[in-house]
């Protein structure tokens, strides 16, 4: 570029060159974050100004909801509440929420990953500690952590999913409950039909076709389809019979794959018999997205709903459309194998890793900010500030103004990367709305969060493996098993569900599955003990 | 209009050829125009940048990639992803799907637009050529996700229209169209069609464009009606561009799109439906197999390249200009 400089005459050309190198340069340098700039640009200022506490990033999800008036992801009231009150001062790095993780793998592979890196999904972290991304902490934890070390000896139940190989990769706190599928059932319908809440298999059935015969809407015809599902649905009748189709399952002592045991020919005989017998929607299978399902519920034309245990939006819906409708929570009911509780979360919320790069310095001080953020830091995040956001009535508290919060508030909790809460039932009364729906809604809620956490949902061993054999196989299987089994269910008398278990394992076994139960059967011999 | 240009190029080549290059008369020329030049050199530095620099990280494809290594420190295992692609019993399963899909749009794609656009090239009401062509361009413009929904409840048995239709006029069963292994090709490849035609015809409308009128006066003259004018002037015009545009096209005969894929799969079909992106999409970002999953597009690509010189081989014997 020099010589070409030298060359031109023109002050055309001089510009030209000009303008190329800079754009050159933009192109080259859009990626160095604001704190690489050389002093004297205004975005550093306030580093300086604060010169006393050091700096960490941490990563966090750009899920686009602050409001333009509030700032950006990066600046807003709350970040600088977090730089005034936390011992350290902290710059956060988003990442789109549905490409985080991709993207955060760009920074990494690029060296420009944040000092502190935050996902939900264990996995991840356990490919993160498999690259060398992110280091052991546990050692530093013990030296220079107070609050998360106390809070830690109070939650053992953590204990086992930090562990990464064998050593404390990342640090995590309890969710606020563990709650995550749930069954709804309509009252009406029973009390109209005479109808008792079913509590085993069979008399689960036995509503649903009471539902689809007997006129439930009182329309005239026999038009229901009496369950609804979601995108849970398929785990749920897994579930009843434990067979949760990636889970692993210690049956004497050996771990055996969900899909392949021998029970899993009950859930498919379930399933088949609640397409067979028209009880469910006959075209669920291109419904990806369970628009229909969704409009059966809230246009009344279902009655049972096999999906979370919080529906509030889709209760509304309903109550607009159908008045006198009142959903009700169902409890998981039993198999001849006993009762499962549905689909519950593991206990760790978020896992947080410290990059490979940090020095025993930058870790300290990212301990103390965690220390700060679970101490009470995350409280104001969570709930905004009092008399402002909320106010304390009877111990709860209670929003002022929604529109408010939701501006104002509802994006900080990205920012709570520790939280020290749990969530209480007794309180859903007191938050809700005053309204009359919202007021009946949350008292179904409150039963619904204590008859999903009153059964256990079965899990003999606190993660599944994930050595590359495993994962390469579940992505060639899953695919071949699911086809399987729509055609077991779908496909009349081409397929009984005897024949798609022992197609299911034949699949299993061509792609390698026996090798893989041996690997996975070390694995879990070797690491016994860290998983209790 | 690739192909004009090409043909330019070609000439000016020659004709460098002719007058017997010194070193001298290049770089005369070159300072003649160097304000051409120059305003080519951004161009040039964004293929460097962003084309041929990345093309150095296919060599993770022959490494096992861990990022605490990084791209050069990584260590060496030669072809072992490679074995592991062509030694899994499912990758040919998924190779297939792959080349029928592609197959299927190719064969059924690949002239729609071009008698599209000769339709419309006939369309003598400028007002109304105009509307039907933005007609054509929307879905072009509408995302998957939107375009997915409305094929799959336009074929749905019990709500569709198209089974609505067909049972007026068969009275017989309704067909579950994209619950079938025969018919969801189908649907997968008309939905494709329905999408990019009428943005394929652009090109197409460009080359009519530039058909000297003189050609049709010519044959009217000489007692062509338009079918003949249509196969012996305006074919013949943009033999060309349809020869460029199908080179191209057998460049991404390895690719099928993630998105219209992944829409429209469902569990029945997974047999016809698996397809190599797919399978990327579930290993690459659930497992963070770069190494495996960049073995795969070397090997997508290679196969693209050799389809294309093929191809181009081909259609230079046909007597027609390649890109080369």
């Amino acid at each position: 570029m020099n010589k070409l400089k030298h060359a031109g005459k023109s002050t055309l050309t001089a510009m030209m060159v000009l303008t190329m190198s800079v754009t050159l340069l933009a192109a080259c340098g859009s990626n160095k974050s604001a704190s690489e700039q050389p002093s004297g640009t205004p975005g550093t200022s306030n580093t300086v100004s604060e010169g006393t506490k050091k700096e960490i990033s941490v990563s966090m999800f750009d899920r686009g909801k602050v409001p333009t008036e509030e700032g950006t992801y990066e600046n807003n009231r709350w970040t600088k509440w977090i730089n005034e009150h936390s011992p350290v001062h902290v710059k956060w790095i988003p990442v789109a929420r549905n490409q985080a993780q991709p993207k955060l793998n760009a920074l990494i592979a690029a060296g420009e990953a944040p000092d502190l890196i935050w996902e939900y999904d264990r996995n991840y972290i356990s490919q993160l500690a498999n690259q060398g991304a992110i280091q052991p902490i546990g050692d530093y934890i013990d030296k220079y952590s107070t609050t998360y070390k106390a809070y830690l000896e109070k939650h053992p139940e953590l204990q086992p999913y930090l562990k990464f190989n064998g050593k404390v990769y990342a640090v995590s706190f309890a969710r606020e409950t563990l709650a995550n599928h749930g069954m709804w059932i309509r009252q009406d319908w029973l009390d109209k039909l005479g109808l008792k809440v079913p509590t085993t298999v069979e008399e689960f059935i036995d509503v649903a076709h009471k539902f689809k015969d007997g006129d439930p809407d009182g329309n005239g015809q026999a038009d229901t389809v009496p369950i609804a599902l979601s995108a849970s649905s398929n785990s749920i009748d897994q579930a009843i019979f434990f067979t949760s189709e990636n889970q692993w399952y210690v049956e004497d002592g050996k771990l055996q794959f969900g899909r392949t045991l021998d029970r899993y020919v009950d859930t498919l005989t379930f399933q088949k018999k609640l397409f067979d017998e028209g009880l469910i929607d006959q075209e669920y299978i291109t419904d990806n997205n369970f628009q229909r399902s969704v409009q059966l519920l809230t246009t009344g034309k279902a009655g049972i709903y096999l999906g979370n245990w919080d529906i509030e939006e889709l209760n509304n819906n309903l109550i607009k459309n159908d008045p006198n409708a009142k959903m009700v929570p169902l409890e998981s009911f039993s198999s001849k194998y006993g009762k499962n509780g549905l689909y519950q979360e593991a206990p760790p919320s978020v896992f947080t890793a410290f990059n490979s790069k940090m020095n025993e310095e930058q870790i300290k001080s990212a301990i103390q900010f965690i220390d700060w953020m679970l101490q009470d830091g995350w409280v104001p995040l969570k709930y905004g500030e009092e008399n402002v956001h909320f106010n304390m009535v009877d111990g709860v508290r209670q929003k002022t103004d929604p529109d408010k919060f939701k501006k104002e508030v509802s994006y900080a909790a990205e920012y709570a990367i520790m939280i020290d809460n749990v969530l209480r039932p007794e309180t859903f009364l007191a938050m809700a709305a005053k309204d009359e729906v919202s007021q009946n809604y949350a008292k179904e809620k409150g039963k619904s969060l204590e008859l999903v956490m009153k059964n256990k949902y079965r899990r003999d061993i606190p993660f599944s493996p994930d050595f590359p054999e495993l994962t390469q196989l579940i992505a060639t299987f899953n695919p071949i098993a699911q086809q399987i089994e729509a055609k077991v269910v779908t496909g009349g008398s081409s397929m009984t569900p005897e024949q798609g278990l022992s197609e299911l394992r034949k699949e299993w076994k061509r792609l390698g599955g026996e090798n893989v139960e041996k690997l996975a059967q070390e694995w879990y011999d070797t690491n016994k003990n860290n998983l209790k | 209009m690739k192909g004009r240009i090409a043909t330019a190029e070609s000439q000016t080549g020659s004709h460098v050829v002719r007058n017997g290059p010194s070193r001298r008369s290049i770089w005369r020329r070159m300072l003649q125009d160097k304000h051409l030049y120059v305003m080519l050199l951004p161009v040039i530095g964004f293929y460097l940048l962003f084309k041929y620099v990345p093309v150095v990280g296919e060599i993770i494809a022959f490494k096992d990639y861990r990022f605490a290594d990084g791209v050069f420190g990584s260590q060496w295992v030669g072809f072992k992803h490679f074995q592991m692609i062509f030694q899994s019993p499912d990758f040919w399963r998924i190779l297939r799907n792959t080349l029928v899909l592609n197959l299927y749009s190719l064969v059924f794609g690949f002239p729609i637009p071009i008698i599209l656009a000769l339709l419309l090239n006939e369309v003598r009401r400028n007002w109304y050529k105009r509307i039907v062509q933005n007609m054509l361009y929307i879905p072009h413009f509408m995302s998957w996700a939107v375009l997915g929904g409305i094929v799959i409840a336009a074929l749905s048995p019990s709500t569709g229209i198209v089974n609505l239709i067909l049972k007026k006029i068969t009275g017989g069963e309704t067909i579950y169209f994209m619950a079938d292994s025969f018919w969801w090709p189908v649907a997968y490849t008309i939905s494709g069609i329905w999408r990019e035609a009428g943005w394929g015809t652009i090109l197409y409308l460009a080359a009519m464009a530039s058909i000297d009128p003189q050609l049709y006066e010519a044959a009217k003259i000489d007692g062509a009606a338009k079918l003949r004018q249509i196969w012996h002037i305006t074919l013949p015009g943009i033999r060309g561009t349809i020869a460029i545009l199908l080179i191209l096209r057998m460049g991404q005969m390895m690719d099928v799109g993630l998105e219209q894929t992944l829409i429209l799969q469902n569990n029945s079909v997974l047999d016809v439906a698996d397809v190599i992106s797919t399978y990327v999409y579930r290993v690459g970002l659930q497992n963070m197999n770069y190494s495996y999953t960049t073995a795969i597009g070397l090997f997508q690509s290679v196969i693209g390249v050799i389809l294309v010189l093929g191809v181009n081989r081909l259609i230079r014997l046909f007597g027609e200009r390649g890109l080369w």
